[in-house]
């Protein structure tokens, strides 16, 4: 079951889709930094005899030391705060509503949504060799109230998201429809 | 002119500081944003035990280190053996 925090929960709202952006986008960020952490390891191999020298004095090794410790302790940070970045950044269908919920940088968090029976247009792209390769893409999601539009950057399967959404707000124009032709009966 | 090693030191311990800071701001992000839940928790621990343990191994060689010795500044470093 999709459990996940909203902030003014509708009732009998329910999570029908919990995006992230695909997991190969994170891997290849966090693939960047494993090298910049291995890049030391290969110059030590390469430059030993240099290395040797520097680490023989004790101010050299002193520096070696502290700049080696320090290179890895951010290494680490910067893999963390990557992870954080693709944690937080989420689109989220309930059966009510869009949620879009981006994370840009560590102090900037646009927060959108948008319900489901204004949403008059979706599109999927999949576009380039990974994406094509691994089924991600985004999807465009043209709303009646807004200019720019509702876009789930590289999600997963995004041909099934959008008929996924599409389908949610036929359901929802639906019900919106019979829920005012009841208000015009007892009116 | 002569310095201590020392300042290199505390340098180093400014940017561990630092370091600390900007862990607290995305720990704190995860569990304000990415809620406080069981696997949100554990990506802290793991974050926090391999930071811990860099920090361990590099005090290791560090506390080693006799931070009161002196080097020759003149006109660039003098690497005393």
């Amino acid at each position: 079951m999709l459990n996940f925090y909203i902030s003014h929960k509708e009732p009998n709202e329910k999570i029908i889709m919990l995006l992230r952006r695909h997991w190969t986008i994170m891997l290849f960020k966090i693939l960047f930094f494993g090298l910049a952490a291995i890049l030391p390891i290969i110059f030590y191999f390469l430059a030993n005899n240099f290395i040797q020298t520097i680490i023989s004095h004790n101010f050299g090794n002193v520096l070696f030391v502290l700049i080696t410790s320090l290179y890895y302790l951010y290494i680490w940070l910067f893999i963390f705060a990557v992870f954080v970045d693709y944690y937080l950044d989420v689109w989220i269908v309930t059966n009510h509503r869009i949620l879009n919920i981006e994370q840009k940088g560590l102090f900037h968090r646009v927060i959108s949504e948008q319900k489901l029976y204004r949403i008059q247009d979706v599109t999927s792209e999949l576009k380039g060799i990974l994406p094509t390769l691994f089924n991600y893409g985004t999807v465009h999601i043209q709303t009646a109230a807004e200019k720019s539009r509702f876009i789930f950057k590289q999600v997963p399967d995004p041909r099934h998201v959008s008929k996924k959404v599409i389908m949610m707000s036929e359901q929802s124009k639906k019900f919106k429809r019979i829920m005012e032709e009841k208000e015009e009966i007892t009116t | 002119m002569e310095i201590t090693l020392e300042i290199f030191y505390y340098a180093y311990l400014v940017m561990v500081g630092i370091s600390f800071l900007f862990s607290f701001v995305v720990v704190w992000h995860l569990l304000r944003f990415g809620h406080f839940n069981i696997s949100s928790i554990v990506f802290v621990c793991a974050y926090l035990v391999v930071a811990i343990s860099i920090l361990g191994f590099s005090w290791q060689i560090i506390s080693k280190i006799n931070w009161n010795e002196p080097i020759q500044i003149t006109g660039g470093f003098q690497l005393n053996k």
